[in-house]
């Protein structure tokens, strides 16, 4: 399977060029306070990546779907495809939980019989995809995942399964996680300081064959008896050089989606980029992706070859 | 059908809409998976795999809505009153999903995946199945769907006027909207070479999977029902037969007013008048993402069993619908049978069964 298309939205701002912008001047996003109650830190994207013209047929969307939607959009080169042969699928830990909770406050403040049909339509998961579908028109698959571990990774691994059985001739596939007050209060109570929750999405463009970075995910087992996600971006096999979870989380906040985040970046890398915070990559090696969680490990391997 | 206990995400309730409530010995707190493992060990000793061959490559995708969000409006009324919520809700959250945590009580270490399509994510976790089977990714897969009432839905559906006051009555004339439930529907999926290599055999297989998205409204589907023609159309291409071939539809009919039509008028566009369909909603309700999995194994144990249960609630047909449904009991012809699903967000699945004569 290769890749045709990259898009990001992070806490750098929309789009790869934002992205390498603050790669290259080795310059993180700041943490910026979220909510009115406590005011805790988190690595947000940014208020003007939403008034994005791009995103005004679905203006009244949640934050969740338009991150995904600008994502999307920049990944997906318009080309002649047949649309009903392009597959979507989006990944996520937690889904648009902060429309979830808008939908909670709004029912304990003004009861079932004043809920808002549209702020439920969207705390459905499948709400930011359906948007991607409308907005590129296209009539294949969409399929919304939620896992805590590795959500992203399986993605990829099933895009390439459709692909290989010709179920699509193209797949979007992605990852998009937000912050909300609610789930900044818990990771800062569970947590502390650790962790600075991120948000962003990252979306990919995927064909079976033809010019591009190849990608494939491996699985293994390893002998871990912990239930930590970490990932780290190695660059190429055997290479001591490895940019550690302590590093790039600068760049997105603590994401579950972390392997997503990596995946764009490495496509700086590919491109030739260097960043001062990263070994120039080995030019003939395959650039890894390693997310690890308890005994299992996901490896995207992603370059030349 | 009974009302259960309210309390927790059920709080509140409204008492006015019938429920359909599980109301065996399951516990509510972490309500939806319970539902999904005890339905998941009946499936794995009915495929003989309580006991995983050494090395065995065992997949779980399931499909679920309410599962997949950290929703516990007791715990946001705390947030919201004292800012130190207990955090227990939050900790079951995030110890996994509810694949992974099927996978860790099962021992499954082939790949997990959560489906939240909605309504459709039970037929769409089929899909999944399927596709990691062909890649040989792993031997079998738990595949289905899971889904506990919820106060949170329950309002969702209320404020979009799809709920009945009484009894639902698919493709019915005087239908008045679904009625919510809950549950769990798990089948084993499993490649034929595996179970070959177990001793395994079946008259069960499926056959053929179709999805689409209608890219028309989040909330309603496409009104000429393209996108589920095309699914069902995908479905039977990808099992390579005609309509012609298909004894019953296991039709998604939620009755309510839009569902049912367009559903219904593309139904008989591909299989023609004299297609035999059942809602199975009216012995369930709407169980949400656990439809596509309980409605793949009634399509199934239909097949086995042969015999396809009444659409229970239907009187009178809907002048607007080229059908009426089976009102009763009806044997089982042909060997092939589809099971559709819809849901929000355009999304539309369709997966095809088939019953050999003879164990495969």
């Amino acid at each position: 399977m290769i890749v045709t298309g990259v898009g990001v939205v992070s806490p750098a701002g929309s789009g790869m060029e934002a992205l390498k912008k603050v790669l290259q001047a080795n310059t993180p996003p700041l943490p910026m306070p979220m909510g009115t109650r406590e005011k805790l830190p988190v690595l947000q994207v940014p208020a003007e990546v939403f008034k994005n013209p791009l995103l005004s047929p679905i203006r009244r969307a949640d934050r969740f779907s338009k991150m995904s939607l600008l994502a999307a959009l920049e990944a997906w080169q318009e080309s002649e495809v047949d649309l009903s042969r392009v597959g979507i699928i989006l990944a996520s830990a937690c889904g648009p939980h902060a429309t979830v909770f808008k939908f909670v406050n709004d029912l304990l403040e003004f009861g079932e019989s004043q809920s808002s049909p549209t702020v439920f339509s969207q705390s459905v998961h499948a709400a930011a995809a359906s948007m991607i579908a409308s907005a590129i028109k296209s009539h294949g698959s969409v399929l919304n995942v939620a896992d805590l571990h590795f959500p992203f990774e399986t993605a990829l691994e099933l895009a390439e399964a459709w692909l290989n059985e010709g179920r699509c001739d193209v797949v979007l596939v992605g990852a998009t996680e937000e912050c909300s007050e609610v789930y900044a209060h818990a990771i800062s109570r569970m947590w502390g300081e650790r962790f600075v929750p991120g948000e962003g999405s990252f979306f990919f463009r995927c064909e079976r064959e033809g010019k591009g970075p190849s990608v494939r995910v491996q699985k293994t087992l390893l002998d871990l008896p912990a239930r930590t996600l970490e990932n780290s971006l190695s660059l190429g096999e055997g290479s001591s050089v490895e940019l550690q979870e302590s590093s790039w989380v600068r760049y997105s906040g603590s994401l579950r989606i972390g392997g997503a985040f990596l995946l764009a970046v490495a496509e700086w890398l590919r491109r030739g980029e260097h960043f001062e915070s990263i070994e120039k990559p080995i030019s003939s090696s395959p650039i890894q992706i390693i997310s690890r969680c308890g005994n299992s490990q996901r490896v995207i391997v992603y370059g030349e070859g | 059908m009974r009302p259960r206990t309210i309390q927790g995400n059920l709080e509140g309730l409204e008492a006015t809409f019938p429920i359909f409530a599980v109301t065996s010995d399951v516990p509510d707190v972490d309500r939806t998976y319970h539902l999904a493992l005890k339905a998941t060990r009946e499936a794995l000793v009915e495929a003989r795999l309580e006991q995983m061959p050494m090395g065995f490559r065992l997949g779980v995708c399931v499909g679920t809505t309410v599962a997949c969000q950290l929703n516990d409006i007791p715990f946001y009324r705390s947030y919201r009153e004292t800012g130190q919520p207990p955090l227990e809700p939050v900790y079951r959250f995030i110890a996994g999903s509810l694949a992974e945590r099927l996978a860790e009580a099962t021992h499954a270490e082939g790949p997990v995946l959560t489906v939240v399509n909605a309504c459709s994510s039970g037929t769409d976790a089929a899909g999944v199945a399927c596709s990691w089977l062909r890649a040989n990714l792993c031997d079998a897969v738990i595949v289905g769907g899971a889904d506990e009432l919820s106060k949170i839905p329950s309002s969702g559906f209320y404020s979009l006027s799809v709920k009945s006051p009484a009894l639902c009555k698919p493709f019915d004339r005087d239908r008045q909207g679904l009625n919510l439930g809950e549950g769990a529907g798990i089948a084993i999926f499993e490649r034929q070479d595996s179970a070959e290599r177990r001793g395994i055999a079946s008259t069960l297989e499926v056959v053929g999977f179709g999805a689409s998205a209608d890219g028309h409204h989040l909330t309603a589907p496409h009104p000429d029902g393209l996108g589920i023609e095309q699914a069902i159309r995908l479905a039977l291409g990808d099992a390579g037969i005609v309509p012609e071939e298909i004894d019953f539809i296991n039709a998604h009919g939620t009755a309510t007013r839009e569902n049912d039509r367009i559903e219904g008028n593309a139904l008989a566009r591909v299989f023609g008048p004299q297609l035999r369909v059942v809602s199975t909603k009216g012995y369930t309700g709407h169980t949400l993402g656990a439809a596509g999995g309980i409605e793949l194994v009634f399509t199934a144990l239909a097949l086995r069993e042969g015999w396809i249960p009444a659409n229970i609630g239907f009187e009178n047909q809907d002048p607007e619908i080229p059908f009426s449904p089976l009102q009763q009991i009806t044997p089982v012809k042909k060997n092939f049978a589809l099971s559709t699903s819809l849901a929000f967000g355009g999304n539309n699945a369709a997966v095809v069964l088939c019953r050999r004569e003879e164990k495969v």
